[in-house]
């Protein structure tokens, strides 16, 4: 899954060299974005973080 | 009589403050690159694993390092508008600051004593303080370019100064270095398996294909 994020970042990164048109470039960003905190989110739910609040 | 409309010309030409505000962009971009290369120092030069949440943090630098590095990449074909300078800065800040709230997270899952922390300490400080002091300082530094843009707006600086376009390569190919360098390397300790363990001890491509 972390593989696929960073290649998700790679293709972000080229979009940024090649200058691929804005729509496409906005679109690859904020899905790889979205994809990265869904990945992070488990991380948070499933973890006891024994404090009192 | 009759009044005639004219409306103020767009500035284009770089002043001192317009290069330095995309140089600013090229310290931002390597100085997320260099964080990455202290993090490589800690994984091949003395050994330790990554784990996810290390992995996502990485992830983070490297998509703050995308708004400004695009700034860089606009600015080699002409004058960078303010909208195109805002919305790269904008991005940095954004990124920078949901990195933060994953270190913030890591620091809280190990801030129980008598808890050890993960991994190695740099200054006293684990990796992943140092990533939220890190993000921290990037999303303050990202909004200060924001802040400053009539002054830090590159115009056409890009294109007008050698040594800008000169640095605009090295800036960009090394951010791709690192992003490729990045995927191959979360490839080769994570293998195949769609979940990786919270504590890795291997590189499981190696150790799967051995």
């Amino acid at each position: 899954m972390y593989t696929l994020l960073f290649l998700l970042i790679f293709l972000c990164v080229l979009a940024v060299l090649r200058e691929w048109p804005r729509r496409f470039r906005m679109l690859l960003w904020t899905g790889t974005l979205a994809a990265t905190v869904l990945a992070f989110l488990p991380h948070v739910l499933d973890h006891t973080f024994h404090i009192a609040l | 009589m009759t009044a005639t409309l004219t409306a103020p010309a767009p500035a284009t030409s770089a002043g001192l403050s317009h290069r330095l505000g995309l140089w600013f962009a090229h310290a931002y971009v390597l100085g997320m690159c260099g964080t990455l290369a202290g993090a490589y120092f800690f994984q091949f030069g003395l050994g330790e694993y990554p784990c996810p949440m290390c992995l996502l943090q990485r992830m983070f630098f490297l998509l703050s390092a995308v708004g400004p590095a695009w700034i860089i990449a606009r600015s080699r074909n002409g004058a960078v508008t303010t909208r195109e300078f805002a919305a790269g800065w904008g991005w940095a800040v954004v990124a920078a600051l949901i990195g933060s709230t994953v270190s913030a997270t890591q620091v809280l899952m190990h801030i129980v004593p008598p808890d050890p922390g993960y991994a190695g300490a740099l200054f006293g400080l684990h990796l992943y303080t140092w990533a939220l002091i890190a993000f921290l300082a990037a999303a303050v530094a990202a909004g200060a370019a924001l802040f400053l843009a009539p002054e830090a707006e590159p115009l056409d600086a890009g294109v007008a100064s050698p040594a800008l376009r000169r640095a605009s390569a090295v800036t960009l190919a090394v951010l791709l270095a690192f992003a490729a360098s990045n995927l191959v390397a979360c490839f080769v300790l994570q293998g195949f398996h769609w979940q990786m363990p919270g504590d890795p001890t291997s590189y499981r491509l190696i150790t799967d294909l051995l």
